[in-house]
């Protein structure tokens, strides 16, 4: 048989391989390196394969390395390289088990048992406990096995964890491990040996009185002081407050939520002296505490709280979430500790297996931050950190999954024979080492010894949850709440369950029954589920009992923003509220503004002049397509119908109101007034044509009344004397008197008084321009003074053409003739269209230039002259312009007259309004 | 030209009248038939050019004579498109427009140039027009018009007491 090499060379090889068993991939950089020793014993040929299994190991290619170190073996399988080689590729495999084989077959070899007890001390603690013990005698002097078995058994069994611990440092002489010693007062204390944990820390101190202690272990040393007077507080028993005292910590509550943090902190210390027994009064106190920054104070008063009641979640939460966030990661083992703890009283709390991931992140226990993520997830798989959670599982998803660690524990009661807590216990470790089927086996003895052990009833049924089986665990935390109905953290954990498997309504009746426990964050899983349905006014209502309950604990920070969420949300519905009512107000008020307010068709006549055409034809159209073959029709209809004609209401229905999908005159009239409020938008104004316009708004009234008729008119047989009587009345109204305002209404807009005295000022303003250079004749020539002649056009159009036309008369005149010579005239002419009977106004701008004008040239020079603008502002106006001249203006001595023709506007005596 | 009409002032009482009604469309002739008494006879021309025709043939006591006919083809109106775009510098579509909305006094002027002397009661509103109708009713009596909103019973009326001779403007 070989003989491996030197032990202490081997514990680096151990320590690679612990490495390895927790997952580290290998790497180039960190790949095994063989020593000179370990080769030298080997023949060339088994040498050159081991190193080229060390060199696939190094690049990560795991399973050429794996057949090159088997490939060793094969030839002689005692060389410990290769099988310390082959359990390291394959524990980093994830072949566990072939591993452990591979190890397992060189049992005297120390590094090689040294590396299977570090493999199984996650998945087979006890095998690694005895593997551990027999390097006591394989490895004799190491000190490093004792320290392995003082960790694995520090919850297990603390007090023998405490004897190897103290073997540990007597082999190894250096400085303690200070996590090691941590553990394992932690387990005495879990375990209650107080004093046993206290007699540790006080050795250590003993042993290495020059070095400061620890921050971790001098936290550890105080808890451990102020437990051991709660536990004797607590050896006379919880007492309830009675209801004075409930009110007088309402009321330091309500200081608290004020932020009177004195008066609340006077207020409970008054109260603690009267009710020193309270574990809510304690965990008050430690919320007031913390919220002052006195961080030593609140662990001291949790402290107080969970060992007055050691099965309350959300006080151990409490004190866990304190280590794990004023300690600066030093005591993140015992804030896992308390976190755990409260997790195997409420499994189902997601939050706290978040926050408690969070902690054993910091921790550098990946593992179990891995598993405390998942089980976050698969109790809210679309709770608020879900997304960030998958995230971070990317990251640790190489890791190998246990089951989530149940640390903590109540304290048994006295009925509870010990074997079955040492069950129990036992349970507890194998759970966290992720031996789920073994703390299964333990829990379920604990249970036969004991079949009324609440402890081991949930670790239970949290592992029947963790396993998936549902019902398992609903039936175990139902067992337990026929033990203890009013237990408040199995009625949270029951809402909890409930929750996460959808059943809202039963979820929602266990926390209100946890919240009548004297559970206060209950109130808060309530609010959240209300704030999720929209029930704001409900959450807010559970929020403000939960703050009145509760000062302090894990749901606090959650509740608090949930609440000014809340607040928000119904700050901002308020406001919507209000601006909807706002805005119904304004729109009310808009409707009625607009109502009342724009202008008419006069107006826009009178502001706009320009729009007159479209205005015109508009209405001209109204009385020719709505008016006339239709509405005229409505008092023979009325006389029809007296005379029993049916047909005639049939008749003028269609043309009313449209027949076949044609629309009738009353949609025509609509449209038409569309159009009339579209142009007046095209010049910038507003019209009200409906309700406001004196001339439209009735007829659109009438109109109205008269699409209130259609019914009766398309069934005449059931027409009364009342619709004969009301379409006369509409005609009158539509036929009569709309009919007459409409005519007005286009006749009186923008006439204008043609006389030549408003030439005479025209041709002044030209003749004075600079341009003329004074040579523009002195006088223009009028005839036709006396008439006046009205006409469409505005007074400032009008004088533009004129002045155009005056002026390109001057320009030819000083062109063509000396200026003595030069004259210039304008008459002004009545003349009638023998045919049509129509009359126009004609403007005859006379000029004796020489030069003969055309029509033709007359165009041809419109835009080089200015004449353009003339032009188009009289066919805007419906005028024309011609070059004519009569033989009389030719005896005159006039050369030639440029023509303006515009139609006479004719005005009527207007008759009265008929009303 | 010598036109086959009726004298006025036969048959006073009830007698039948014989209407030529000239439009464009046939709103009128539908809205009289339907409204005018069964005494009313009425003939549709749709233009000027059908209208005299008709005259030619048949015996008529009044005419019904629409203004504006929008709705003829060009060809058809009376009045002479390149004459009147002359007026209008050429301007065909203007003198087109011009010819559709008077082309009822293109009618009535061509009615009177062949001699026919029926009354003619225009379907037009000159009440806003004093001017213009003095100048037609001076140049083409008899003359009447009848505005946009008549109804049936003022048509018939008019119609009616033109036909019998009781009615002189």
């Amino acid at each position: 048989m070989r003989t491996g090499p030197p032990i202490r060379a081997g514990w680096l090889l151990v320590l690679l391989a612990l490495g390895l068993s927790l997952g580290a991939p290998p790497s180039a950089s960190a790949g095994w390196q063989l020593s000179e020793l370990d080769l030298a014993v080997l023949d060339p040929g088994a040498r050159a394969v081991l190193e080229e299994a060390a060199v696939a190991e190094a690049r990560g290619d795991l399973d050429r390395a794996a057949a090159r170190y088997r490939l060793v073996l094969h030839r002689d399988p005692t060389v410990v390289p290769a099988v310390l080689g082959l359990g390291r590729v394959l524990a980093a495999s994830g072949d566990v088990e072939g591993a452990d084989r591979a190890l397992a077959s060189l049992p005297h070899e120390a590094e090689v048992v040294f590396a299977r007890a570090s493999l199984l001390e996650e998945s087979d603690p006890a095998t690694a406990l005895k593997l551990y013990q027999r390097l006591e005698s394989l490895a004799l002097g190491s000190s490093e096995p004792y320290l392995r078995q003082a960790l694995l058994l520090a919850d297990a069994d603390p007090s023998m964890a405490s004897v190897k611990l103290q073997t540990w440092w007597e082999l190894h002489g250096g400085p303690p491990d200070e996590d090691a010693v941590a553990a394992v007062a932690l387990g005495l204390k879990a375990a209650g040996a107080l004093d046993e944990a206290l007699a540790l820390l006080d050795q250590v101190q003993a042993t290495w009185p020059d070095q400061e202690e620890p921050e971790q272990l001098r936290g550890l040393r105080d808890r451990i002081s102020v437990e051991g007077e709660a536990g004797r507080l607590a050896a006379g028993g919880t007492v309830p407050l009675s209801a004075a005292q409930a009110q007088d910590l309402a009321a330091a509550r309500s200081e608290f939520a004020k932020g009177r943090l004195d008066d609340a902190l006077a207020a409970l210390r008054e109260l603690l002296s009267r009710a020193p027994r309270s574990p809510e009064l304690w965990a008050t106190v430690g919320d007031v505490h913390l919220a002052r920054g006195a961080v030593e104070e609140a662990e001291r008063a949790y402290v107080a709280a969970t060992t007055l009641a050691p099965d309350q979640a959300a006080y151990r939460a409490r004190l866990g979430m304190l280590l794990a966030e004023r300690y600066g990661g030093r005591r993140h083992r015992e804030a896992i500790a308390e976190l755990s703890a409260a997790l195997a009283l409420r499994g189902a709390w997601a939050e706290l297996h978040y926050r408690l991931a969070q902690v054993q992140r910091e921790a550098g226990r990946f593992e179990d931050a891995a598993d405390s993520l998942r089980a976050y997830l698969a109790l809210e798989p679309d709770g608020p950190h879900a997304s960030e959670v998958r995230s971070s599982l990317v990251d640790l998803e190489r890791r190998r999954p246990t089951a989530v660690a149940i640390l903590g524990s109540s304290a048994p009661s006295d009925e509870v024979p010990d074997p079955a807590r040492h069950a129990y216990r036992v349970a507890r470790v194998y759970r966290g080492r992720g031996d789920a089927e073994q703390a299964r086996v333990e829990a379920s003895r604990a249970l036969e010894l004991a079949p009324d052990y609440l402890d081991a009833m949930l670790l239970l049924a949290a592992l029947a949850l963790e396993a998936g089986d549902e019902a398992g665990a609903t039936a175990l935390y139902q067992r337990c709440s026929e033990i203890a109905p009013r237990d408040a953290r199995l009625l949270l954990t029951l809402g909890e369950m409930h929750q996460a498997a959808g059943h809202t309504t039963q979820a929602e009746q266990s926390f209100l029954a946890a919240a009548g426990a004297g559970a206060p964050e209950a109130r808060f899983l309530l609010a959240d589920m209300a704030a999720e349905r929209g029930e704001l006014r409900e959450a807010q209502r559970h929020l403000e009992a939960y703050f009145a309950d509760s000062t302090g604990g894990l749901a606090h920070e959650p509740a608090r923003a949930l609440l000014e969420r809340i607040q928000r949300q119904l700050r901002m519905a308020s406001l919507a509220m209000a601006g909807a009512a706002g805005l119904v107000v304004l729109l009310v008020g808009a409707v009625v503004v607009r109502r009342r307010t724009g202008a008419s068709v006069r107006v826009l006549l009178e502001r706009e002049p320009a729009s007159y055409q479209e205005v015109a034809r508009l209405l001209s159209a109204i009385r020719h397509e709505v008016l006339k073959h239709n509405t005229n029709l409505l008092g023979s209809v009325a006389d029809r119908l007296e005379d029993g004609d049916e047909q005639a209401a049939h008749y003028a229905a269609d043309r009313l109101f449209g027949e076949g999908g044609e629309i009738g005159v009353i949609g025509r009239f609509e449209g038409y007034l569309d159009e009339l409020e579209r142009v007046g938008r095209r010049h910038g104004m507003r019209l009200n044509l409906r309700r406001r316009d004196p001339v439209l708004s009735p007829m659109n009234k009438a109109m109205q009344r008269l699409r209130g008729l259609e019914r009766s008119l398309r069934r005449p047989h059931r027409a009364s004397r009342r619709l004969h009587r009301d379409l006369r009345v509409l005609s009158r109204q539509l036929n009569e008197v709309g009919y007459r305002a409409i005519g007005r209404l286009i006749q009186d807009v923008s006439v204008q008084q043609v006389e030549l005295t408003l030439l005479q000022t025209v041709y002044r303003r030209v003749a004075a321009e600079p341009a003329m250079d004074g040579q523009a004749p002195a006088l223009l020539e009028l005839e036709g003074e006396r008439l006046q002649a009205p006409v469409r056009i505005f007074r400032k159009d009008l004088e533009d053409i004129a002045a155009n036309l005056l002026r390109n008369a001057v320009f030819a005149l000083i062109e063509e003739l000396p200026a003595a010579e030069r004259r210039l005239g304008v008459a002004l002419v009545e003349e009638m269209d023998p045919i049509t009977g129509l009359e126009t106004t004609a403007l005859r701008f006379r000029d004796n230039a020489p030069r003969p004008l055309t029509d033709a040239i007359l165009r041809g020079r419109r835009i080089e002259r200015g004449l353009g603008l003339a032009a188009d502002l009289l066919a805007r106006h419906q005028g024309v312009m011609n070059v004519e001249t009569t033989p009389a203006e030719l005896r005159a001595g006039w050369t030639k007259a440029v023509v303006v023709r515009l139609p006479r506007a004719e005005q009527a005596e207007h008759e009265e309004d008929e009303t | 030209m010598t036109h086959p009409h009726r004298q006025q002032g036969q048959d006073s009482v009830e007698r039948s009248v014989r209407v030529l009604v000239i439009e464009d469309g046939e709103e009128y002739i539908r809205n009289l038939r339907r409204f005018l008494p069964a005494r009313f006879e009425l003939v549709r021309a749709g233009s000027g050019g059908e209208a005299l025709a008709l005259l030619e043939d048949q015996l008529f006591d009044v005419v019904f004579l629409d203004m504006r006919f929008d709705r003829v083809p060009p060809e058809a109106l009376l009045g002479g498109l390149e004459q009147v775009a002359n007026r209008f510098n050429g301007d065909l579509d203007r003198a087109q427009r011009f010819l559709e909305d008077n082309q009822g006094a293109y009618v009535l002027a061509a009615l009177r140039d062949g001699a026919c002397s029926l009354p003619v009661v225009f379907s037009h509103d000159f009440t806003n027009e004093p001017r213009r109708w003095a100048n037609l009713e001076a140049r083409y009596a008899p003359l009447d018009y009848l505005a946009d909103n008549a109804g049936p019973e003022e048509v018939s009326e008019r119609l009616g007491a033109w036909a019998e001779g009781r009615c002189v403007r």
